[in-house]
Protein backbone atom coordinates (compact mmCIF):
# COMPACT_ATOMS: atom_id res chain seq x y z
CA UNK A 1 0.00 0.00 0.00
CA UNK A 2 1.30 3.64 -0.52
CA UNK A 3 1.33 5.51 2.16
CA UNK A 4 0.60 9.56 1.37
CA UNK A 5 4.14 11.25 2.50
CA UNK A 6 4.78 14.42 4.15
CA UNK A 7 4.83 16.04 0.64
CA UNK A 8 6.20 19.45 2.50
CA UNK A 9 9.23 17.75 4.06
CA UNK A 10 10.32 15.87 0.64
CA UNK A 11 10.03 19.59 -1.35
CA UNK A 12 11.63 21.10 1.46
CA UNK A 13 14.55 18.69 1.17
CA UNK A 14 14.45 19.02 -2.73
CA UNK A 15 14.42 23.01 -2.47
CA UNK A 16 16.91 22.82 -0.18
CA UNK A 17 19.58 21.12 -2.69
CA UNK A 18 18.54 23.86 -4.88
CA UNK A 19 15.16 22.11 -6.97
CA UNK A 20 13.59 25.40 -7.41
CA UNK A 21 10.32 23.61 -8.95
CA UNK A 22 10.05 21.72 -6.01
CA UNK A 23 10.43 25.31 -3.78
CA UNK A 24 7.99 26.74 -6.63
CA UNK A 25 5.56 24.21 -5.33
CA UNK A 26 5.11 25.36 -2.40
CA UNK A 27 5.39 28.97 -3.07
CA UNK A 28 2.03 28.18 -5.48
CA UNK A 29 0.54 26.36 -2.42
CA UNK A 30 0.68 29.27 -0.16
CA UNK A 31 1.12 32.53 -2.23
CA UNK A 32 -3.19 33.44 -2.31
CA UNK A 33 -2.36 32.77 1.26
CA UNK A 34 0.39 35.30 2.01
CA UNK A 35 -1.06 37.45 -0.75
CA UNK A 36 -4.16 37.84 1.66
CA UNK A 37 -2.92 38.14 4.88
CA UNK A 38 -0.09 41.20 3.26
CA UNK A 39 -3.37 43.09 1.69
CA UNK A 40 -4.90 42.88 4.66
CA UNK A 41 -2.06 45.11 6.48
CA UNK A 42 -1.46 46.99 2.86
CA UNK A 43 -4.76 47.50 1.57
CA UNK A 44 -3.33 47.98 -1.95
CA UNK A 45 -2.98 45.55 -4.58
CA UNK A 46 0.75 46.61 -5.88
CA UNK A 47 1.95 46.56 -2.40
CA UNK A 48 0.53 43.38 -1.32
CA UNK A 49 1.73 41.57 -4.47
CA UNK A 50 5.40 43.40 -4.93
CA UNK A 51 5.58 42.46 -0.89
CA UNK A 52 4.39 38.24 -1.64
CA UNK A 53 7.03 38.34 -4.35
CA UNK A 54 9.53 40.29 -2.13
CA UNK A 55 8.66 37.97 0.71
CA UNK A 56 8.85 33.81 -1.44
CA UNK A 57 12.37 35.95 -2.68
CA UNK A 58 13.60 36.06 0.96
CA UNK A 59 12.24 32.61 1.75
CA UNK A 60 14.33 31.15 -1.06
CA UNK A 61 17.31 32.92 -0.48
CA UNK A 62 17.06 32.26 3.12
CA UNK A 63 16.04 28.65 3.18
CA UNK A 64 19.27 27.32 4.48
CA UNK A 65 18.45 28.87 7.50
CA UNK A 66 14.97 27.35 7.95
CA UNK A 67 15.54 24.64 10.31
CA UNK A 68 12.29 23.26 10.52
CA UNK A 69 11.46 24.15 13.60
CA UNK A 70 7.76 25.19 12.51
CA UNK A 71 5.75 24.91 9.25
CA UNK A 72 7.01 25.88 6.23
CA UNK A 73 3.95 28.11 5.90
CA UNK A 74 4.38 29.45 9.46
CA UNK A 75 8.28 30.40 8.82
CA UNK A 76 7.07 32.59 5.46
CA UNK A 77 4.00 34.02 7.44
CA UNK A 78 6.66 35.61 9.48
CA UNK A 79 8.55 36.90 6.58
CA UNK A 80 5.77 38.33 5.53
CA UNK A 81 4.53 39.70 8.62
CA UNK A 82 8.09 40.91 9.16
CA UNK A 83 8.15 42.82 6.13
CA UNK A 84 4.92 43.86 6.01
CA UNK A 85 5.39 45.72 9.56
CA UNK A 86 8.60 47.22 8.17
CA UNK A 87 7.06 48.50 5.30
CA UNK A 88 3.98 50.09 7.52
CA UNK A 89 6.87 51.71 9.84
CA UNK A 90 8.93 52.84 6.51
CA UNK A 91 6.99 52.53 2.90
CA UNK A 92 10.34 53.32 1.29
CA UNK A 93 11.12 49.70 2.25
CA UNK A 94 9.42 48.92 -0.70
CA UNK A 95 12.62 49.46 -3.05
CA UNK A 96 14.40 47.24 -1.58
CA UNK A 97 12.79 44.35 -3.61
CA UNK A 98 15.32 45.87 -6.53
CA UNK A 99 18.02 45.41 -5.03
CA UNK A 100 17.39 41.45 -5.34
CA UNK A 101 17.78 39.90 -8.68
CA UNK A 102 14.10 39.17 -9.59
CA UNK A 103 15.13 37.37 -12.77
CA UNK A 104 17.46 35.15 -10.78
CA UNK A 105 14.74 33.55 -8.56
CA UNK A 106 11.36 34.43 -10.77
CA UNK A 107 8.30 33.41 -9.52
CA UNK A 108 6.12 34.67 -11.47
CA UNK A 109 2.81 32.46 -11.34
CA UNK A 110 0.87 31.12 -14.21
CA UNK A 111 -3.24 32.43 -13.11
CA UNK A 112 -6.29 31.41 -14.10
CA UNK A 113 -8.40 32.93 -11.47
CA UNK A 114 -6.97 36.30 -10.65
CA UNK A 115 -5.91 36.13 -6.48
CA UNK A 116 -6.38 39.99 -6.17
CA UNK A 117 -9.76 39.78 -7.68
CA UNK A 118 -10.37 36.79 -5.08
CA UNK A 119 -8.61 38.18 -2.13
CA UNK A 120 -10.36 41.98 -2.50
CA UNK A 121 -13.69 40.77 -3.81
CA UNK A 122 -16.57 40.98 -1.50
CA UNK A 123 -19.89 38.31 -0.98
CA UNK A 124 -17.54 35.45 -2.49
CA UNK A 125 -17.53 33.22 0.29
CA UNK A 126 -21.06 33.55 0.39
CA UNK A 127 -21.42 32.56 -3.16
CA UNK A 128 -19.23 29.84 -2.96
CA UNK A 129 -20.92 28.26 0.11
CA UNK A 130 -24.44 28.87 -2.42
CA UNK A 131 -22.69 27.17 -4.80
CA UNK A 132 -21.31 24.28 -2.64
CA UNK A 133 -24.87 23.83 -1.70
CA UNK A 134 -26.09 22.76 -5.13
CA UNK A 135 -23.36 20.32 -5.91
CA UNK A 136 -24.26 16.78 -6.26
CA UNK A 137 -24.32 15.61 -2.50
CA UNK A 138 -21.09 13.27 -3.02
CA UNK A 139 -18.80 15.76 -4.40
CA UNK A 140 -20.00 18.67 -1.84
CA UNK A 141 -19.58 15.64 1.12
CA UNK A 142 -16.13 15.28 -0.27
CA UNK A 143 -15.52 18.66 -0.69
CA UNK A 144 -16.66 19.88 2.69
CA UNK A 145 -15.25 17.08 4.90
CA UNK A 146 -11.81 17.79 3.20
CA UNK A 147 -11.76 22.16 3.06
CA UNK A 148 -14.05 22.81 5.90
CA UNK A 149 -13.42 20.17 8.81
CA UNK A 150 -9.96 19.03 7.58
CA UNK A 151 -10.23 15.61 7.08
CA UNK A 152 -7.56 13.02 5.38
CA UNK A 153 -8.47 11.60 2.36
CA UNK A 154 -8.20 8.27 4.65
CA UNK A 155 -10.84 9.77 7.03
CA UNK A 156 -12.93 10.80 4.38
CA UNK A 157 -12.95 7.35 2.71
CA UNK A 158 -14.36 5.70 6.55
CA UNK A 159 -16.51 7.95 6.91
CA UNK A 160 -18.77 7.63 3.66
CA UNK A 161 -17.43 4.09 3.30
CA UNK A 162 -16.06 4.62 -0.05
CA UNK A 163 -12.03 3.75 -1.13
CA UNK A 164 -9.81 6.93 -0.81
CA UNK A 165 -9.23 6.63 -4.99
CA UNK A 166 -12.95 7.76 -5.10
CA UNK A 167 -12.58 10.89 -2.42
CA UNK A 168 -9.73 11.66 -4.34
CA UNK A 169 -11.40 11.81 -7.18
CA UNK A 170 -14.65 13.32 -5.80
CA UNK A 171 -12.79 16.21 -3.84
CA UNK A 172 -10.48 17.03 -7.58
CA UNK A 173 -14.31 17.05 -9.20
CA UNK A 174 -16.04 19.40 -6.71
CA UNK A 175 -12.28 21.60 -7.22
CA UNK A 176 -12.79 21.58 -10.67
CA UNK A 177 -16.83 22.83 -10.92
CA UNK A 178 -16.05 25.48 -8.01
CA UNK A 179 -13.38 27.08 -10.26
CA UNK A 180 -14.64 26.81 -13.05
CA UNK A 181 -18.04 28.67 -11.11
CA UNK A 182 -16.12 31.08 -9.95
CA UNK A 183 -14.32 31.58 -13.29
CA UNK A 184 -17.69 32.74 -14.67
CA UNK A 185 -18.77 34.88 -11.59
CA UNK A 186 -14.88 36.81 -11.55
CA UNK A 187 -15.47 37.24 -15.40
CA UNK A 188 -19.31 38.52 -15.38
CA UNK A 189 -17.88 41.00 -12.46
CA UNK A 190 -15.37 42.25 -14.73
CA UNK B 1 -0.37 10.74 -18.39
CA UNK B 2 -3.78 12.63 -19.24
CA UNK B 3 -4.49 16.24 -18.45
CA UNK B 4 -7.57 15.13 -15.98
CA UNK B 5 -5.26 12.84 -14.00
CA UNK B 6 -2.04 15.30 -13.88
CA UNK B 7 -4.59 17.72 -12.48
CA UNK B 8 -6.27 15.13 -9.81
CA UNK B 9 -2.64 14.81 -8.71
CA UNK B 10 -2.56 18.43 -7.92
CA UNK B 11 -5.01 18.53 -6.08
CA UNK B 12 -4.11 15.46 -4.26
CA UNK B 13 -0.74 17.68 -3.55
CA UNK B 14 -2.93 20.47 -2.45
CA UNK B 15 -4.04 18.52 0.20
CA UNK B 16 -0.73 16.65 1.33
CA UNK B 17 -1.93 13.45 0.18
CA UNK B 18 0.52 12.36 -2.35
CA UNK B 19 2.98 9.21 -2.23
CA UNK B 20 6.71 10.08 -2.60
CA UNK B 21 6.00 8.50 -6.21
CA UNK B 22 3.59 10.55 -7.19
CA UNK B 23 5.27 14.01 -5.87
CA UNK B 24 7.79 12.43 -8.15
CA UNK B 25 5.47 12.84 -10.91
CA UNK B 26 3.95 16.13 -10.07
CA UNK B 27 7.14 17.48 -10.43
CA UNK B 28 8.24 16.17 -13.69
CA UNK B 29 5.04 16.92 -15.04
CA UNK B 30 5.09 20.67 -13.77
CA UNK B 31 8.49 21.12 -15.36
CA UNK B 32 7.77 20.08 -18.52
CA UNK B 33 4.47 22.13 -17.95
CA UNK B 34 4.67 25.25 -15.96
CA UNK B 35 0.52 26.10 -16.67
CA UNK B 36 -0.44 23.02 -14.71
CA UNK B 37 0.28 25.04 -11.99
CA UNK B 38 -2.57 27.32 -12.62
CA UNK B 39 -4.35 24.46 -11.12
CA UNK B 40 -2.72 24.48 -7.92
CA UNK B 41 -3.18 28.30 -7.55
CA UNK B 42 -7.02 28.26 -8.04
CA UNK B 43 -7.18 25.48 -5.69
CA UNK B 44 -5.48 27.90 -2.86
CA UNK B 45 -7.78 30.54 -3.82
CA UNK B 46 -10.74 28.31 -3.58
CA UNK B 47 -9.79 27.95 -0.01
CA UNK B 48 -9.04 31.54 0.24
CA UNK B 49 -12.72 32.37 -0.25
CA UNK B 50 -13.91 29.61 1.72
CA UNK B 51 -12.13 31.37 4.85
CA UNK B 52 -12.67 34.74 3.28
CA UNK B 53 -15.22 36.16 5.79
CA UNK B 54 -13.29 34.47 8.75
CA UNK B 55 -10.11 36.04 8.29
CA UNK B 56 -8.66 39.01 9.86
CA UNK B 57 -8.10 41.57 7.02
CA UNK B 58 -6.18 43.99 8.84
CA UNK B 59 -4.41 44.16 12.17
CA UNK B 60 -4.62 47.73 11.97
CA UNK B 61 -7.72 48.65 11.39
CA UNK B 62 -11.12 47.31 10.75
CA UNK B 63 -10.67 44.29 12.97
CA UNK B 64 -13.01 45.65 15.97
CA UNK B 65 -15.62 45.72 12.93
CA UNK B 66 -14.93 41.84 12.21
CA UNK B 67 -15.14 41.21 15.66
CA UNK B 68 -18.42 42.86 16.60
CA UNK B 69 -19.23 40.98 13.54
CA UNK B 70 -18.13 37.78 14.71
CA UNK B 71 -17.74 37.04 17.99
CA UNK B 72 -20.58 37.18 20.28
CA UNK B 73 -20.40 36.62 24.34
CA UNK B 74 -21.22 38.43 27.75
CA UNK B 75 -18.49 40.67 28.15
CA UNK B 76 -17.08 40.81 24.92
CA UNK B 77 -14.10 43.56 25.45
CA UNK B 78 -12.07 45.06 22.72
CA UNK B 79 -8.70 43.65 23.79
CA UNK B 80 -10.52 40.20 24.24
CA UNK B 81 -12.51 40.99 20.68
CA UNK B 82 -8.66 41.60 18.99
CA UNK B 83 -6.96 38.52 20.93
CA UNK B 84 -10.02 36.24 20.11
CA UNK B 85 -10.88 37.40 16.53
CA UNK B 86 -7.49 36.68 15.39
CA UNK B 87 -7.37 33.56 17.41
CA UNK B 88 -10.46 31.55 16.39
CA UNK B 89 -11.19 33.03 12.99
CA UNK B 90 -8.13 31.66 11.78
CA UNK B 91 -8.70 28.58 13.24
CA UNK B 92 -8.95 27.04 9.25
CA UNK B 93 -5.80 27.38 9.10
CA UNK B 94 -5.12 25.11 12.37
CA UNK B 95 -7.37 22.24 11.07
CA UNK B 96 -6.03 22.13 7.95
CA UNK B 97 -2.16 22.02 8.58
CA UNK B 98 -2.36 21.30 12.40
CA UNK B 99 -0.10 24.52 12.83
CA UNK B 100 -0.99 25.74 15.98
CA UNK B 101 2.21 28.05 15.91
CA UNK B 102 0.57 29.93 13.20
CA UNK B 103 -2.42 30.96 15.27
CA UNK B 104 0.17 31.32 18.07
CA UNK B 105 2.63 33.62 15.92
CA UNK B 106 -0.51 35.68 14.47
CA UNK B 107 -1.80 36.27 17.98
CA UNK B 108 1.73 37.05 18.91
CA UNK B 109 1.70 39.49 16.10
CA UNK B 110 -1.77 41.17 16.85
CA UNK B 111 -1.05 41.84 20.81
CA UNK B 112 2.13 43.73 19.52
CA UNK B 113 0.40 45.32 16.96
CA UNK B 114 -0.27 49.46 17.72
CA UNK B 115 -4.42 49.07 17.55
CA UNK B 116 -3.63 46.27 20.93
CA UNK B 117 -1.52 47.67 22.20
CA UNK B 118 -3.51 50.84 22.38
CA UNK B 119 -6.72 49.04 23.74
CA UNK B 120 -4.27 46.36 25.97
CA UNK B 121 -3.23 49.76 28.00
CA UNK B 122 -6.84 50.46 29.12
CA UNK B 123 -8.70 47.22 29.62
CA UNK B 124 -8.35 43.93 31.42
CA UNK B 125 -4.44 43.72 31.66
CA UNK B 126 -4.58 40.32 32.97
CA UNK B 127 -7.10 38.28 30.88
CA UNK B 128 -5.32 38.58 28.04
CA UNK B 129 -2.59 36.73 29.35
CA UNK B 130 -4.63 34.45 31.27
CA UNK B 131 -6.49 33.64 27.96
CA UNK B 132 -3.12 33.55 25.89
CA UNK B 133 -1.92 30.94 28.49
CA UNK B 134 -4.63 28.38 27.54
CA UNK B 135 -4.90 28.87 23.81
CA UNK B 136 -0.89 28.85 24.29
CA UNK B 137 -1.83 25.42 25.87
CA UNK B 138 0.54 25.90 28.37
CA UNK B 139 2.07 22.55 29.20
CA UNK B 140 3.26 23.39 32.81
CA UNK B 141 1.79 21.82 35.51
CA UNK B 142 -1.02 23.74 37.58
CA UNK B 143 -1.61 23.27 41.31
CA UNK B 144 -5.04 22.23 41.37
CA UNK B 145 -5.19 20.18 37.96
CA UNK B 146 -5.17 16.81 39.92
CA UNK B 147 -8.65 18.58 41.78
CA UNK B 148 -10.17 18.66 38.28
CA UNK B 149 -12.09 14.97 37.82
CA UNK B 150 -14.77 14.84 35.29
CA UNK B 151 -14.77 11.53 34.73
CA UNK B 152 -18.69 11.61 36.00
CA UNK B 153 -19.45 13.55 33.18
CA UNK B 154 -17.53 10.86 30.94
CA UNK B 155 -14.23 12.95 30.33
CA UNK B 156 -10.78 11.23 30.89
CA UNK B 157 -8.00 13.06 31.63
CA UNK B 158 -4.94 13.14 29.35
CA UNK B 159 -2.11 12.60 31.51
CA UNK B 160 0.44 13.15 29.21
CA UNK B 161 -1.05 17.05 29.18
CA UNK B 162 -1.57 18.47 31.98
CA UNK B 163 -5.22 20.10 32.38
CA UNK B 164 -6.60 18.30 29.02
CA UNK B 165 -9.84 15.94 28.75
CA UNK B 166 -10.91 13.48 26.59
CA UNK B 167 -14.67 12.24 25.54
CA UNK B 168 -14.52 10.25 22.20
CA UNK B 169 -13.37 12.57 19.75
CA UNK B 170 -13.97 16.14 21.89
CA UNK B 171 -10.72 17.23 23.88
CA UNK B 172 -10.99 20.48 26.32
CA UNK B 173 -9.00 21.90 28.24
CA UNK B 174 -9.78 22.55 31.95
CA UNK B 175 -7.78 24.57 34.53
CA UNK B 176 -8.78 25.17 38.00
CA UNK B 177 -6.67 27.59 39.76
CA UNK B 178 -6.90 30.55 41.57
CA UNK B 179 -8.24 33.62 40.34
CA UNK B 180 -5.61 35.58 39.84
CA UNK B 181 -7.49 37.92 36.95
CA UNK B 182 -10.00 39.20 39.42
CA UNK B 183 -13.26 38.52 37.41
CA UNK B 184 -15.94 37.96 39.41
CA UNK B 185 -18.88 36.95 36.83
CA UNK B 186 -18.46 34.29 34.55
CA UNK B 187 -17.31 35.27 30.88
CA UNK B 188 -17.32 33.56 27.81
CA UNK B 189 -16.09 33.49 23.93
CA UNK B 190 -17.93 31.70 20.90
CA UNK B 191 -17.21 31.48 17.28
CA UNK B 192 -18.00 28.33 15.47
CA UNK B 193 -17.76 25.45 17.67
CA UNK B 194 -14.78 27.25 20.01
CA UNK B 195 -15.70 28.16 23.52
CA UNK B 196 -13.58 29.53 26.32
CA UNK B 197 -15.38 30.03 29.39
CA UNK B 198 -14.17 31.75 32.79
CA UNK B 199 -16.17 31.08 35.73
CA UNK B 200 -14.76 32.73 38.86
CA UNK B 201 -15.74 30.21 42.13
CA UNK B 202 -16.70 31.08 45.57
CA UNK B 203 -13.56 29.90 47.24
CA UNK B 204 -11.53 32.74 45.21
CA UNK B 205 -10.59 30.38 41.75
CA UNK B 206 -11.44 30.55 38.79
CA UNK B 207 -12.51 27.36 36.25
CA UNK B 208 -11.38 27.89 32.45
CA UNK B 209 -12.37 25.60 30.27
CA UNK B 210 -11.57 25.86 26.08
CA UNK B 211 -12.84 23.29 23.57
CA UNK B 212 -15.51 22.73 20.76
CA UNK B 213 -18.14 22.64 23.45
CA UNK B 214 -21.70 24.22 23.64
CA UNK B 215 -22.40 26.67 26.76
CA UNK B 216 -25.15 23.52 27.46
CA UNK B 217 -22.32 21.34 27.86
CA UNK B 218 -20.20 23.74 29.94
CA UNK B 219 -23.39 23.89 31.86
CA UNK B 220 -23.23 20.30 32.84
CA UNK B 221 -19.06 20.91 33.90
CA UNK B 222 -19.49 23.59 35.40
CA UNK B 223 -21.30 21.83 38.78
CA UNK B 224 -19.35 18.71 38.38
CA UNK B 225 -16.04 20.78 39.67
CA UNK B 226 -17.62 23.47 42.01
CA UNK B 227 -19.49 20.68 43.90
Amino acid sequence: MNIPQKNEASLLKRAKNGDKDAFNLMVIKYQPRIMSVLYGFLKTHSDAEDLTQQTFIKAWINLEKFRGDSSFYTWVYRIAINLAKNYVKKPSTKFEKTSISIDEHHYDLPEDLDPLSVISSDHLKTELDTFISSMPEKLKTAFVLREYEGKSYEEIASITDCPIGTIRSRIFRAREEIVNYFKEVLHERD
Amino acid sequence: MKEIEANELISAYYDNELTESELDNLLEMTKKDPLLLAKLNNYALITEISEKDEKVFSIFEGISKIARKRWFGNGLSATAAILLTVIFLNNPFESRFSESDIINSQIRDAVESDEAAKTYSMIEKNLIPHVMSIIDNNSRSYEDDLAIDLSPIGFNRIESNPGHFIRGKKKIQVRLEPNRIGIKENRYWKSGNKLIYLYPTSDGKIISIYGDLTIQEVEKIIPVLTK
